[in-house]
């Protein structure tokens, strides 16, 4: 149990730690591959201890079926510009099979939908703010399903979280050291974005949490996963 | 015509990374200056010259931008153009931002290029071996996408007949009905793959790929050209510094070694392209 506490510490400080020391430190000098190469490395961790665990192949089929769905609700909502339903599965398989879960669906999701979209070394960090939506989502599974409070708290923060790290990544390339004043500004000029990716998450998780769980549970207790 | 992509995964996986490496790494604008026309050839030979020249022209406005911004944020330098509310607007700075917009710009066009030439089966190949469960859960929903956007479209055509709901909660219905089939079906994706026996032993790759001549030509070629490319950099002679004075040190042969098996590492792909282009239509001339 500690070794786990551990190791969830050190994914969750270490990285941005060495992310934001060093570009404090070394500020002539660029960071933005440095960090895009931690954030590789953030992911890691998850990576094998997924690898190294007994999993079912049931379990395996649901998490490929989960990062094929939002992948294909980002295609499926382009009519409707910003509704993205991506955040919101993350978030539900985190939820009903654990953080471990909803972080290989979020950073899964991140790497195939860029397939389409296109790739670049924005790749890791999307990879990483999505797996790390899912991993918080995960270790607060059981609130969230009981209190709905935390249930609109956790979408709205889910938003947030996700263009802190989007927005991070934008000043370290644009600058190539951790420029205070610019990673301000882009927040800024990123926020009313960011309120509409929260609502839309909010929108999706209070539609979608409902039924999906329904089916979700029914499943788990029909074909034992 | 993408003769490049014919090389193994692993030795074009080798090839970007030297190439990223330098054009991400390196803030001299001569290097990336090669990366760049280098990037630019390679795409004028996967697509054709007009697109790439017209996604070129696109980026302008960001190059720009990006230029103009760097002095607003940083005041560094030793000569100021002019000042803004007491901040120093310096020449440094804004060459400086030049050189982050230039290194942006073949970042972006060098990814455009293994966009074409990396897809997801080379991928699978290079990391199926390191992570055999993930790149199957990796090839298992790159299957199931087209399959569920495909029943969507077929949801939503019977959905739109029915009844006129507001479109958000039209989508959002069908992509519920989605949602419950695709749970469906993955038990008996899951059972039958058990039924096979997985999870009783080790998890295979198939891969078209094999390591032949060629590759390993290449692969040295590469190798040679990176070290050669990095004997100057690590030696400092290609060194340029910004702040507060821009010192450009180009010092003796080293240097133009290193400028020239740049080029050649850059431009090696596109000429690759044309060569193999050429030879095809060589061969059909002759018939």
């Amino acid at each position: 149990m500690l070794n786990k506490i551990i190791r969830y510490i050190f994914i969750l400080c270490a990285v941005p730690v060495i992310i934001l020391t060093g570009s404090f430190l070394f500020p002539e000098k660029s960071y933005a591959v440095i960090s895009v190469l931690l954030v590789i490395f953030a992911c890691i961790p998850f990576f094998i201890s997924f690898e190294n665990k007994k999993t079912s192949t049931r379990t395996l089929v649901i998490i490929a079926i989960m990062t094929a769905l939002s992948v294909a609700g980002r295609f499926i909502f382009s009519p409707i510009p910003f509704f993205k339903p991506v955040t919101a599965l993350v978030i539900i398989t985190a939820v009903y099979f654990g953080s471990e879960a909803g972080f290989l669906t979020g950073a899964l999701s991140a790497v195939i939908s860029n397939f389409y979209f296109g790739q670049g070394p924005w790749t890791p960090f999307q990879m990483f703010a999505w797996g790390i939506v899912g991993f918080i989502a995960g270790l607060l599974s059981s609130q969230i399903l009981k209190n709905k409070i935390i249930m609109i708290l956790y979408s709205l923060l889910s938003g947030v979280i996700y263009s802190f790290v989007m927005d991070i990544w934008t000043t370290l390339w644009s600058d190539g050291y951790f420029n205070l004043t610019r990673f301000l500004a882009s927040s800024v000029t990123s926020a009313p974005i960011t309120a509409i990716y929260s609502i839309s998450n909010l929108i999706f998780l209070l539609i979608l949490l409902k039924p999906i769980g329904k089916k979700l549970d029914r499943f788990k207790i029909k074909y034992g996963i | 015509m993408k003769a490049f992509s014919n090389f193994h995964p692993v030795v074009i996986f080798i090839y970007f990374i030297a190439v990223f490496s330098v054009s991400m790494f390196i803030q001299n604008p001569v290097y990336l200056f090669i990366s760049m026309t280098g990037s630019f050839l390679f795409l004028c030979v996967l697509n054709t010259i007009k697109t790439t020249i017209i996604s070129f022209l696109k980026y302008i406005p960001f190059t720009v931008l990006i230029t103009i911004l760097n002095p607003l944020f940083s005041h560094n330098g030793a000569t100021p153009l002019f000042f803004i509310n007491d901040n120093a607007f310096t020449l440094e700075a804004l060459i400086y931002g030049s050189v982050l917009a230039l290194m942006i710009l073949c970042v972006i066009f060098w990814f455009k290029c293994f966009n074409i030439i990396f897809n997801s089966e080379k991928i699978l190949f290079l990391f199926g071996k390191i992570s055999p469960k993930i790149s199957l859960i990796f090839s298992m929903a790159l299957h199931f996408i087209p399959n569920f956007s495909k029943y969507f479209n077929e949801v939503l055509s019977v959905q739109k007949k029915m009844k006129s709901n507001s479109k958000l909660k039209l989508y959002i219905n069908c992509f519920s009905a989605v949602i419950t089939h695709s749970f469906e079906t993955s038990v008996d994706t899951a059972d039958s793959m058990s039924a096979r026996g997985h999870s009783t032993g080790k998890v295979t790759n198939f891969g078209r790929f094999r390591f032949k001549t060629n590759d390993f030509i290449l692969l040295i070629s590469i190798i040679t050209l990176i070290i050669l490319t990095y004997i100057a950099i690590v030696a400092d002679n290609t060194k340029v510094v910004y702040y507060p004075v821009i010192i450009f040190s180009n010092s003796g042969i080293s240097a133009f070694i290193s400028y020239i098996s740049f080029a050649v590492l850059c431009f090696l792909p596109g000429i690759y392209e044309i060569k193999e282009d050429l030879k095809w239509k060589y061969s059909i001339s002759k018939i």
